[in-house]
């Protein structure tokens, strides 16, 4: 099945996989908290936010078209654009996510076909 | 490609006598290639950088102290002359010297050389063949 985040089927011109960023028990040391570097000890703050990862190519053929699935990627990766649910190609969903990146991992590469490299970042960001 | 025994070759205004075979080699210097999450198989190639390399294979007769040097730049021109035609061909482009080296088999000496062929712009090919009928 295609991957989607709201529905929409960003990411299907091309291969991408979905990686999990770090997950479970949030502890941080009270030294960083209280900016004293000689205070030892740790706590806990809750669990990590849940981010996810999309890496992948984009695949046109055509610069222009190429511009166009930008766009549409874009068009979610905006300030204020509204959560919703990102699915993996095996059904796997992540619920409440938002789309806070989308970054190339190189200049675009013209062979038979245009394409480019990408890392879109999502996450459900539990402070806001 | 592979040319035996063109009936004339030119290195700008020289010309090169003597020449056993020309090898137009293509290949690529970098493939965009993507996997997806259903399995192992790459899904995606593309050749996205490309370099065609030219090796040219002289007989020298005595000595030669006139060699082209790594970095020159001219038009290379390959005449093949097959007594007809269909058969006949001028295969054009323009090069740059990579190397010059030579071997010995017995009394025969080979130049080597090789080069490589650009482009005026990435997405033009950079060897024309003209002719054939």
């Amino acid at each position: 099945m295609a991957s989607s985040f709201k529905g929409q089927d960003l990411f299907g011109s091309g291969g991408h996989r979905f990686v999990n960023r770090r997950l479970g028990r949030r502890v941080i040391s009270f030294a960083a908290v209280l900016n004293d570097p000689v205070t030892p000890g740790t706590f806990e703050s809750g669990d990590w936010e849940v981010w996810v990862e999309v890496r992948g190519r984009l695949v046109a053929n055509s610069d222009s078209s190429l511009w166009t699935l930008r766009g549409a990627i874009l068009a979610e990766a905006k300030f204020n654009v509204a959560s919703g649910t990102l699915i993996d190609e095996h059904g796997h969903q992540w619920a409440d996510m938002k789309f806070l990146t989308y970054e190339e991992t190189g200049p675009a590469q013209r062979g038979r076909d245009v394409s480019v490299g990408y890392v879109a970042v999502f996450g459900r960001l539990t402070g806001v | 490609m592979l040319v035996v025994r063109p009936k004339g070759v030119k290195f700008g205004g020289d010309e090169w006598g003597g020449v056993s075979r020309i090898a137009i080699d293509s290949s690529s210097v970098e493939m965009a290639e993507e996997w997806d999450e259903e399995g192992p198989n790459l899904m995606f190639a593309d050749s996205t950088r490309r370099k065609t390399g030219v090796r040219v294979y002289q007989e020298i007769e005595g000595d030669d102290l006139e060699s082209p040097d790594p970095g020159d730049k001219a038009a290379f021109r390959v005449d093949v002359d097959r007594g007809n035609d269909a058969d006949s061909h001028v295969i054009l482009m323009s090069v740059v010297v990579q190397s010059v080296s030579y071997s010995f088999s017995g009394s025969r000496s080979t130049r080597e050389i090789r080069l490589v062929a650009v482009s005026s712009r990435g997405d033009v090919e950079p060897v024309s063949v003209i002719g054939g009928g």
